[in-house]
């Protein structure tokens, strides 16, 4: 579980300023983003490489 | 006058090319109209000088007999983040209230040249990054069916202009449900294309890998005439794809009788509010009426879908945006930015491993949809919410209302299939439901002829709001 003291610390490194009350406000919504990205590491993604457009569909049906 | 803007764009287009209807008599009564609904802010700039000199154009071109197809004529509104040359493009925000596109999207050129007359530019949540259209810039936009309800989003301009009768077209961006979800609210047709199918040139991003770009309409018909128009590969754009464009009008006379639907079950089914779940239980016995065989089908690992859909929009949302959060963070909404900054907070890894998901998910998707002319789900699970209304009771637990309405749509951004939502009835308060009809990559035609078949066995698409309150 990442902290606001976490938080704190990555907007330092990232140059971004941002008042603690706000990171407060945020910290639960990127706690479960984050327990769900961890989560994501368990399907079978380990060969696969990104997708980023649909493209395959086009070379699929020209195949 | 209320019967003609009622009409839809293949009525209307009939009687333009013969000549017994005037462009220039059909604008005047869709501004007039416009002018009637002022309160329901559906648009942020009406072009009535610029539209008038087009109508005048086109009449002139119908005269000589020059007719270009059956846009030409028509009414067209544009969400306000598609860029039109000389008319400022504000995508709904204060950072870019003043901003003057100095070319057109290439939607707009296609619009144009199919002679179409551009009637404004519609409200839209800020960004568009939000399901609510509760601006807090331009104010709220206001539902036809229920002027103290949301009209959906981030398309909600659209979705109200079209239901109340404010020009039988607009074009509204789909990043992950923004174009049906305010057609459901609103009780039209909302079709987001394959990914690919459309440009987004000159469209101003949400996320480059989940943004679409389609029509809302008040017919299915209408939604084909629209996606002919704005179809087909630009070299400016380089997701969109090569393939030729299919007669989409012609191939809603393919029977699809007898075809099998899959009915989408597990989650779908589990969280569904039961004025939707009863208006969903019916339009599945229309289905069935009409001959598709139904059968229950998952969608492939939903919660996983939604959590790696997640991480996407806000990175890639963060991207577009890092300047202006950093530089001019009291120049956003309070929701807009706190999405934004959550963007800001994911690592590079966390974003390729979301993308990873999404290279299994589309095979998964692919081999779910094949055996199928369509699947089907209800397209949000509760109908429209009170404006400021910031949570929603669903399957017995009170659930944020931009989570609840984005449940059953994000996930088919995600894996960039086309999906439809037309009306198909009406829940609590009168408030319309919508139907999601969900196709193959690339397979429009039959995803259209499915819904067109439904949307014909039904009066839903034939029911109108009343006339908004004359002082809201």
């Amino acid at each position: 579980m990442a902290t606001v003291e976490d938080l704190e610390r990555i907007a330092a490194l990232t140059g971004l300023r941002i008042a603690r009350s706000d990171l407060e406000r945020l910290l639960p919504f990127l706690n479960a983003l984050y327990a769900d990205l961890e989560r994501l590491g368990a399907l079978p993604i380990a060969g696969l490489g990104p997708a980023f457009t649909p493209k395959r569909w086009e070379e699929s049906r020209a195949r | 006058m209320t019967d003609l803007v009622y009409r839809s764009v293949a009525e209307l287009s009939g009687e333009i090319r013969t000549g017994a209807l005037s462009p220039v008599t059909l604008l005047e009564t869709v501004l007039a109209r416009v002018e009637r609904c002022r309160g329901l802010n559906a648009f942020i700039t009406v072009t009535a000088d610029a539209a008038r000199a087009q109508a005048r154009d086109a009449e002139r071109e119908i005269a000589r007999g020059q007719y270009r197809g059956p846009l030409h004529g028509i009414p067209v509104s544009l969400k306000d983040l598609i860029d039109t040359r000389g008319v400022r493009c504000t995508c709904g925000s204060r950072i870019l209230a003043d901003r003057v596109p100095s070319a057109d999207a290439a939607v707009v050129e296609r619009l144009r040249d199919a002679g179409a007359v551009l009637l404004g530019k519609n409200a839209l949540h800020e960004f568009a990054f939000g399901i609510t259209t509760n601006n807090p810039h331009f104010g709220p936009t206001r539902n036809p069916w229920g002027v103290d309800r949301i009209p959906g989003g981030s398309s909600g301009g659209s979705g109200a202009a079209v239901a109340a009768g404010l020009g039988p077209v607009s074009l509204g961006t789909d990043t992950g449900g923004s174009i049906r979800i305010p057609a459901a609210l609103c009780g039209v047709v909302g079709l987001k294309p394959t990914f690919g199918r459309v440009s987004r040139h000159g469209v101003f991003p949400l996320s480059w890998t989940l943004d679409h770009v389609g029509p809302l309409t008040r017919t299915v018909e209408d939604a084909a005439l629209v996606l002919q128009a704005i179809a087909g590969p630009d070299p400016r754009d380089p997701s969109t794809l090569g393939q030729s464009v299919p007669d989409f009008r012609a191939g809603l006379r393919t029977s699809v009788a007898g075809a099998r639907v899959g009915v989408l079950a597990d989650e779908y089914h589990q969280e569904m509010a039961d004025d939707v779940r009863s208006q969903f239980r019916a339009a599945l016995e229309v289905l069935s009426g009409l001959g598709f065989r139904l059968e229950d089908v998952r969608f492939p690992r939903p919660a996983e879908t939604r959590a790696a859909a997640q991480a996407v929009i806000l990175a890639e949302a963060s991207s577009v945006h890092e300047g202006w959060v950093r530089e001019r963070p009291g120049d956003y909404g309070p929701d807009t930015l706190d999405l934004l900054r959550q963007g800001l907070f994911l690592t590079a890894t966390q974003y390729l491993r979301a993308q990873k998901v999404r290279a299994l998910l589309l095979g998964e998707a692919d081999g779910l949809l094949r055996p199928y002319a369509a699947l089907v789900a209800p397209t949000t699970p509760v109908v429209a919410s009170a404006i400021g209304q910031k949570m929603v009771a669903l399957a017995g637990r009170e659930v944020e209302v931009r989570g609840a309405m984005t449940r059953l749509v994000r996930l088919i951004n995600f894996v960039g299939l086309p999906a439809i939502s037309v009306p198909c009835g009406f829940g609590a308060d009168g408030l319309p439901v919508g139907l999601q009809f969900i196709g193959r990559a690339l397979d429009e035609a039959t995803l259209l002829a499915v819904a067109h078949a439904y949307e014909q066995a039904t009066p839903w698409h034939t029911r109108r709001p009343p006339d908004p309150p004359e002082h809201l």
